[in-house]
């Protein structure tokens, strides 16, 4: 199936652009997504330490299996600040 | 009454005040997030906001609903900037009313921390000779 990932910040400016879009097999899970992404785009290669990924804007855990309907967002992490 | 914003426009804290004020409420505490001159020895010129907006709205609206929940309080303002922010802007407003002081306090320290850890809003610091964006550990 195919879909487009969202990108923003770090992601964004490393992968030039704000969107990707790959192929993916059906019932790939988010922590599949993540390889299959390292894997097909050298300029994120390495990148997604730490990134956690958002379907339809809600942090879905890493065995959530994508649709193609979903919106999808990589989100490095968040600016936080000490306390 | 709850009331959640991401904006590229300036944030003023005496309209969140507004917002929160009561009749029941006899305690209202706000905290603002201000663009600091430094960070980790360097001098910071001025810092960049981005917001995944949708989502962040999403996020600021649930730490908003946890926090009538669990804290007795009713009136609760969730505001983060985005875009360009030079040296003592503010970038966020978390402001809160409640009956009593105490879970005033409880309740707005509980939100800056989720808001800091969960909302999808990331900076980019720019200081003299380089930039670059800022994970969690600043």
């Amino acid at each position: 199936m195919k879909i487009r990932v969202r990108l923003f910040a770090s992601l964004k400016e490393k992968a030039g652009t704000s969107v990707i879009s790959l192929s993916v097999p059906a019932g790939t899970s988010v922590e599949q997504l993540l390889s299959i992404i390292q894997s097909e785009n050298m300029e994120l290669n390495g990148a997604t330490q730490g990134v956690l990924v958002a379907i339809n804007q809600e942090y879905a855990s890493s065995d959530t299996i994508i649709m193609e309907s979903d919106e999808l967002a990589l989100i490095p992490p968040v600016s936080g600040g000490q306390t | 009454m709850i009331d959640v914003k991401i904006t590229k426009e300036t944030l003023v804290l005496e309209k969140a005040i507004h917002l929160i004020r009561s009749e029941e409420n006899g305690a209202e505490i706000s905290f603002s997030g201000v663009v600091r001159n430094n960070n980790l020895g360097r001098k910071v010129l001025f810092l960049e906001y981005e917001a995944y907006p949708d989502m962040a709205e999403k996020v600021l609206q649930k730490i908003g609903e946890d926090a009538c929940k669990d804290y007795d309080i009713s009136n609760i303002v969730l505001w983060h900037r985005t875009g360009h922010l030079e040296i003592s802007e503010v970038s966020m407003v978390i402001a809160v009313s409640a009956p009593h002081r105490a879970a005033a306090f409880e309740a707005c320290r509980d939100a800056v921390e989720k808001v800091k850890a969960l909302a999808p809003v990331w900076k980019r610091e720019v200081w003299e000779g380089g930039k670059e964006w800022i994970g969690q550990q600043s």
